[in-house]
């Protein structure tokens, strides 16, 4: 069973199967939070486009697919939107704030038998929460909506953008999570905006809150002596995400067209799109510009952040890099702590 | 037995799919599990997104390997139990 596991596996990474689709289903939000990487604008795709995009990536080997906005329950047709790609066999995940869900909605995501659910919360009080959401009383819709759907035994999982007004509040959403049974991401990395303004970096975490957020991190991870973890990006290879205007790009995170849906085929923008071809040359062999680098075995290289911050998406990213030194710094003390106790 | 009385099995429809080259990839969403079956029964898969009953598809891999009948259902019995223990596959009321 292993081995079919394996080969099966094997054949997704050497053809380049998109088996991992995100769509950015509108830009619309009823939000307006610091940190939003998105256009502000009114695009998006309606049920009859979205119908054409699951056509061609069902045939182009999609299995798992995944739902963000802007919000996804804006839209008035995402239930039935979901109801469809549903039935034709996608594996199905939705990002939400889950401000507008109510107990008609949530039932109706139950009988659909989603993955998963991933909820926006960045606080465990409505006066952090609401300030970055720039919305009063979204907390407490957030909130309610999170106990409604696990109460009704819906898969969550809690996803908060870690930044210098919620910094303190951490550890008490992974009390939350836990408290919930559900599951979580915390992300300290707030990306410029797909616009290329930078504005929102106002917002991050200073060197000392990254270092405290990554050496607690890594405490949680066991090392070896031979532990590589510089994490292998699938972008533009086994996974691709669709803009709320049709254009495919590698990532979300990285708003550079291959091509658009609603003008080619996508099996053909997957194939013969030069960008997507110097990605996968890039993912098979390293990143070139990494190949000397001391960081390398360290480092978790985001294209879409060294395309945003730094100019270049096959160049290097300053945020990975210190990152990478974070975690450098971590094993080289735990190490010379492992040391000294042998030494005692 | 009556073919109408026959117990018929179907897919379930609550979980997602993919073919990938020969094999099918399934997942219970439910449970974020993945399944894999294989090329022979990747056939059986596809047979099943209408009600069959287990004659019907050892009828279907007796033609298609040109098998014995007694080997053909232990196979698909095998089949047919571990598909029904992971929940990819119903029996139709």
């Amino acid at each position: 069973m292993k081995d079919i596991f394996s080969r099966t596996n094997k054949i997704i990474k050497e053809k380049n199967v998109p088996i991992n689709v995100v769509v950015e289903l509108t830009r619309r939000c009823n939000l307006d939070c610091l940190h939003c990487y998105n256009f502000k604008d009114d695009s998006e795709l309606d049920f009859y486009q979205m119908k054409h995009i699951f056509n061609e990536l069902r045939a182009a080997g999609c299995l798992f697919l995944t739902f963000t906005g802007g919000e996804v329950f804006i839209k008035e047709d995402f239930l039935d939107i979901l109801g469809l790609a549903r039935h034709l066999g996608f594996d199905v995940e939705i990002i939400t704030n889950a401000t507008l869900i109510n107990e008609k909605t949530a039932d109706e995501l139950k009988s659909l038998c989603l993955s998963n659910i991933g909820i926006s919360i960045y606080a465990t009080s409505s006066s952090i929460h609401d300030k970055i959401t720039g919305v009063k009383g979204s907390f407490y819709r957030t909130m309610h909506s999170i106990e409604m759907l696990r109460s009704k035994g819906l898969n969550l999982h809690l996803k908060c953008t870690l930044m210098k007004y919620n910094f303190a509040e951490y550890k008490k959403i992974v009390q939350l999570a836990e408290s919930l049974n559900v599951n979580y991401i915390i992300d300290p990395i707030i990306s410029p905006k797909d616009d290329g303004s930078k504005d929102v970096l106002s917002c991050r975490l200073n060197d000392s809150q990254l270092k405290d957020f990554y050496f607690d991190l890594f405490g949680q991870i066991e090392y070896s002596s031979d532990n590589k973890s510089g994490a292998v990006c699938d972008a533009g290879c086994t996974f691709a995400a669709v803009s709320a205007k049709g254009d495919i790009y590698p990532c979300i995170q990285v708003p550079v067209s291959a091509g658009n849906i609603f003008e080619k085929n996508f099996k053909n923008i997957w194939t013969e799109s030069e960008v997507l071809n110097k990605i996968r040359i890039e993912a098979k062999y390293g990143p070139s510009v990494c190949k000397d680098c001391y960081l390398r075995d360290s480092c978790s290289r985001c294209p879409g952040l060294a395309l945003l911050e730094d100019g270049d998406m096959f160049g290097c990213s300053r945020t990975a890099c210190s990152i990478a030194k974070f975690q450098k710094c971590f094993k080289e003390e735990k190490l010379k702590n492992h040391e000294e106790k042998i030494g005692e | 037995m009556d073919y109408l009385k026959e117990p018929k099995l179907i897919r379930n429809s609550k979980v997602a799919w993919q073919e990938i080259d020969d094999a099918i990839v399934v997942v219970t969403p439910w449970n974020k599990q993945i399944h894999i079956i294989s090329e022979t029964a990747s056939m059986l898969w596809r047979a099943l997104a209408l009600p069959k009953s287990e004659k019907d598809l050892v009828t279907l891999i007796v033609q298609e390997y040109e098998i014995d009948e007694v080997r053909a259902e232990q196979d698909i019995r095998t089949f047919i139990k571990e598909s029904i223990e992971k929940g990819i596959v119903d029996i139709k009321e």
